[in-house]
């Protein structure tokens, strides 16, 4: 009996040794055997879908492709570009003009791809600026930054920009409310009575793609967060989340969370263009901006409006709705069909479903459980078609597959959930690594989805790619959701912060794709239509270079009779019509950054120089066999001297005269 | 009984409140206890360490994430049992030393008595101090799941939300409880008390002396060297991350300690080696049998096959075969030819 009772102790005593090591094991990420094959674009192929992929605070909208991850382009939008001169050139300066003068750096969040009759068109590319409230149209046939308009009585313009059905409009709504009425210059804490949102819905020109303030709908100061339109049977609404209807203007990570229902703003946009009409919006006087770029003188020119009229939704009747919506919505999106709108309630632990039938059945018997600020508040067991139980931790943003199926990123749980919209079952559960914040799926929130891919556009890096210091680039990861389940296939770091993206078949916008800006069409008021245009002329300071590129040379290449005290204007015209010829300008000490122009392109570069001396420039693209030889000299001379103005290419060359032309 | 053990000087029960007391000792200075967190987005994985005399581990990331979902934050100075826990450590080795000398068989019993009561108490003041952790939270946090409360395991798993937590003794909780067990031990060889229904025997040295080398065995050997079978269409190849799906070109490699690497190709299988400079003397290396897919084979005593036709995983286009003959009936049919498992491990 000892000896077995002496057993049994020495054995317990092993085994709690042996338990020690027992935990369990953290679920190692699978990759499916022929992911490989999927992702793998082979040499000389293209990918099957552009990407567009919002820089957050990069401020820029990078392109990939899919399903090969690889980056194809970033574009300036909202910061100064060095690389290209975007915001440096004397053309392009005048985009990132506002009313607070230039602003060379702004946080892109959304992206929006035009649409026509609910689907992608390819034409335009939407892009928000969030601090410094502006939304930019990027062409895509030449993937640049064709107009920016700023919006007024806006702060932190979040809920943006987002297009009705057929791209009617544009819209752009507050997160953060401010002060707008007649007396900007309130206490803070007088937040309740004198800060309110506003929602600007932006015109958006058949043809031309521009933009212009149509009206600005006044909401109460609550903090409006993402919308998306309506479709079909909802074509004639827009619908927000918004949060802190708590009205908190402090420690909003607490204030704002108490309420245990927030809402979704429903919007008829169409009764609002009635009232437009009826005279019924107040004209408010107030400056902002509108920049243009003419892709014919290659140059942005920027205008300040001075008025915009609004519309008060807490006066105007059957305009604004709210719906109740668990806690604290960030993601408001809207179903192929039109039929569902899904709130993602960023605290909440389900996903509220709304029916729009049964939202506009409740509005039309007046189903409503009071009013907030005077717009009514539809019950919520009115408007609700159900919820999906126990989807994950931290719902943020759906989007949908066109089969019947939505799909959800979950911050907290780090996970992708696609669940069916009318069972409100969960079908599928995939990791992201880590903490996803959006997704999307190439034409997920228009009405016809191209459901090959959904990505993942996470927030949290850590361990993913090889480390590099303490900051990390952001990951991303492509599910193949073609079968029933996803399956991981390709995990990318991308640059920026993307926020949102827009995904599109590629040949919808590559077959568009501009080779060459056609030279007979410059109609740039500095361009140089050949080498034997080039000049340079003084107008009192001013010095303005006429100057060509072409392989291998500049023309005029030496350059003399700048005083001290001069501004020389570079004019650069790049005189290729050849695919992938560009050229490049630097001079020497210049403060700005260099030129890359394109063929047929014509750009300006502003340069004073500081010091006398001879200063070189040159190309600054490898363009040719010969770049390294594609450079010249210009002399810098002491003020009051008694140099000539004098340019000239080649030393004996007779198509250049050595004399200055005629002076103004 | 008080016969038998005047004849034989009461030694090992010493010996072994000795060694208790210097497992004591170390529980002072050792993590008593802990509770690992595991989360999607923590891959690095968190950890809660209690020592007798304080806080540590991850104690500021742990307090930032639960000020959400309104969990007070944990501060050393705010619990008690920390001043008082090493007292009573203390006053156990003590207990240990008295025993020793005094050498009174009442005592072996009350020492035994006073640990497993201690014990009983301090795990019954922890559980406590995790329900009023868990479900005292504060009513403007701005995550509530309603209903929820968050009271992490007294010992073992659970999942709180988007984490995983578990609970379990730390090295210093270990030679706690191992003291606890000689303790415990030396009483019942002291007293040898009926109602356990000892009879009266004789203690022999040589006895304990088996005992102690049975002790030492189990202790030390694991997990026998038997690889642990693949979970096919589940597990990832330890090299090349790819699911394992195809049965016939699956391997393993065994450690000495009995752990399991799984494999989808032989190729991935000799780099693996290769890449972490693995002798093939310290491990064992099992390779699905070609013909047999059930069958695990020891790859010092299998007959390979190179036949690039055979399109494996990874392209390392290796077959095993249980015996020679079957081998080379695979060539006649196939084509390929023989290679060594000698060839294959040496680079």
């Amino acid at each position: 009996m000892n000896l077995n009772l002496k057993i049994a102790g020495n054995i317990l005593l092993a085994a709690t040794l042996v338990f020690a090591s027992c935990k369990p094991k953290n679920v190692q990420d699978v990759v499916s055997g022929d992911a490989a094959k999927e992702t793998y674009v082979p040499p000389g192929k293209y990918d099957e879908f552009y990407d567009f992929v919002s820089g957050g605070f990069n401020g820029q909208v990078s392109v990939y492709g899919l399903p090969s991850g690889r980056l194809l382009r970033e574009i300036p939008v909202f910061s100064v570009d060095p690389q290209d001169g975007y915001g440096y050139s004397e053309e392009t300066k005048p985009m990132l003009n506002t009313t607070h003068g230039f602003v060379p750096w702004d946080d892109q969040h959304h992206l929006e791809l035009s649409q026509t009759n609910g689907e992608i068109d390819g034409r335009w590319l939407f892009a928000n600026a969030n601090n410094t409230p502006r939304i930019a149209r990027i062409d895509l046939k030449t993937f640049t930054t064709a107009e920016i308009i700023e919006l007024p009585n806006c702060a932190g313009n979040h809920s943006s920009p987002f297009i009705t059905e057929n791209t009617e409009y544009v819209v752009g709504g507050t997160r953060f409310s401010v002060p707008i009425g007649d007396s900007l210059d309130v206490p803070i804490d007088s937040y309740k009575k004198n800060f309110k949102g506003t929602i600007s819905f932006l015109s958006v020109d058949k043809n031309t793609g521009n933009m212009n303030i149509a009206f600005q709908i006044i909401t109460p100061g609550i903090n409006l967060d993402l919308a998306h339109a309506g479709k079909g049977p909802s074509h004639d609404w827009f619908f927000f989340s918004c949060y802190n209807t708590e009205q908190a203007h402090t420690l909003l990570e607490v204030n704002a969370s108490q309420n245990d229902k927030d809402f979704i703003l429903a919007v008829n946009w169409k009764k609002a263009e009635e009232y437009l009409k009826e005279g019924k919006a107040t004209k408010k006087s107030c400056t902002y901006t509108h920049n243009v770029y003419d892709e014919a003188t290659h140059t942005a020119h920027s205008e300040t409006l001075n008025d915009v009229m609004q519309l008060d939704a807490t006066q105007l009747k059957d305009m604004c709705y709210f719906i109740p919506c668990p806690k604290s919505p960030h993601g408001c999106d809207v179903d192929p069909t039109g039929e569902y709108i899904v709130g993602s309630g960023k605290l909440a632990a389900l996903i509220p479903v709304f029916s729009f039938d049964k939202i506009m059945d409740a509005i039309k018997d007046k189903e409503f459980d009071g009013d907030y600020d005077g717009i009514p508040i539809i019950k919520y067991q009115e408007a609700l078609y159900g919820e999906v139980k126990k989807p994950g931790l931290g719902p943020l943003h759906t989007e949908f597959d066109g089969k019947g199926n939505a799909y959800t990123s979950m911050f907290l749980s780090s996970e992708l959930v696609k669940w069916n919209i009318k069972s409100l079952q969960v079908l599928d559960r995939a990791p992201t690594y880590y903490s996803t914040g959006h997704l999307s799926i190439p034409g997920g929130d228009t009405k016809k989805p191209n459901a090959k891919y959904v990505i993942a556009y996470n927030k949290i890096t850590k361990d993913r790619y090889l480390p590099t210091g303490p900051e990390l680039a952001q990951s991303a990861q492509i599910f193949d959701i073609s079968g029933d389940k996803m399956k991981l296939i390709l995990d990318f770091p991308t640059i920026g912060e993307p926020h949102y993206a827009q995904a599109v078949e590629a040949s919808l916008i590559s077959k568009n794709s501009a080779k060459i800006y056609p030279i007979e069409q410059n109609k740039n008021p500095f361009v140089s239509m050949g080498e034997k245009t080039t000049k340079v002329t003084r107008t009192g300071k001013r010095i303005d270079v006429y100057a060509t590129e072409i392989r291998s040379h500049i023309s005029p290449d030496n350059i003399e009779g700048v005083n001290l005290g001069d501004t020389v204007y570079w004019h650069i015209t790049n005189l290729e019509q050849d695919w992938d010829i560009p050229h490049g300008f630097a001079v020497k000490g210049a403060k700005t950054s260099e030129l890359i122009v394109m063929p047929g392109e014509t750009c300006t570069l502003k340069w004073v120089p500081e010091n006398i001396g001879v200063y070189p420039f040159y190309c600054t693209d490898f363009c040719s066999a010969l770049h390294q030889e594609m450079q010249g000299y210009i002399r810098v001379s002491a003020a009051n001297n008694n140099v000539p103005l004098s340019f000239s290419l080649g030393k004996n060359s007779t198509d250049i005269p050595a004399t200055p032309g005629p002076s103004k | 009984m008080k016969h038998d053990l005047l004849e034989h000087k009461i030694v090992l029960p010493r010996i072994l409140l000795a060694f208790a007391a210097g497992l004591l000792v170390s529980s002072l200075f050792l993590p008593i206890w802990q509770i690992q967190l595991t989360a999607p987005q923590y891959p690095e994985g968190l950890v809660l360490k209690i020592f007798a005399h304080k806080l540590a581990g991850d104690v500021d990331v742990i307090n930032g994430l639960n000020h959400y979902i309104g969990m007070a934050t944990l501060h050393t100075k705010d619990f008690i049992e920390f001043t008082v826990l090493p007292f009573i450590i203390i006053f156990l080795i003590l207990m240990q030393i008295l025993t020793i000398f005094i050498n009174k068989k009442v005592l072996y019993l009350i020492n035994a008595i006073i640990f497993l009561v201690l014990a009983f108490v301090c795990m019954g003041d922890f559980y406590r101090w995790e329900y009023n952790y868990g479900h005292n939270l504060n009513p403007e946090a701005p995550i509530q799941v309603p209903g929820m409360s968050y009271t992490p395991p007294l010992l073992g798993y659970k999942q709180l939300l988007n984490f995983g937590a578990f609970s379990i003794p730390d090295n210093g909780g270990w030679t706690y409880i191992a003291a606890g067990v000689l303790i415990v031990f030396s009483y019942l060889l002291v007293l040898q008390p009926k109602w356990l229904g000892f009879k009266k025997t004789q203690i022999t040295f040589k006895k304990n002396y088996a005992v102690a080398a049975l002790l030492i065995l189990i202790s030390f050997s694991s997990c026998s060297q038997q690889p642990q079978p693949i979970n096919y269409g589940k597990e990832a190849c330890s090299f090349c991350k790819m699911t394992i799906m195809d049965k016939k070109f699956a391997c393993t490699i065994v450690t000495q300690k009995g752990k399991s690497f799984h494999f989808d190709d032989m190729h991935c299988l000799m780099s693996y080696m290769h890449e972490n400079k693995v002798n093939a003397k310290d491990v064992t290396v099992y390779v699905n049998d070609f013909l047999n897919e059930h069958n695990f084979l020891k790859a010092g005593e299998s007959f390979f096959v190179k036949d690039d036709s055979l399109k494996t995983p990874m392209n390392g286009n290796i077959a095993a075969f249980a015996s020679q003959t079957q081998a080379e009936q695979y060539i006649q049919q196939h084509g390929g030819s023989v290679i060594n498992f000698s060839q294959l491990i040496t680079p």
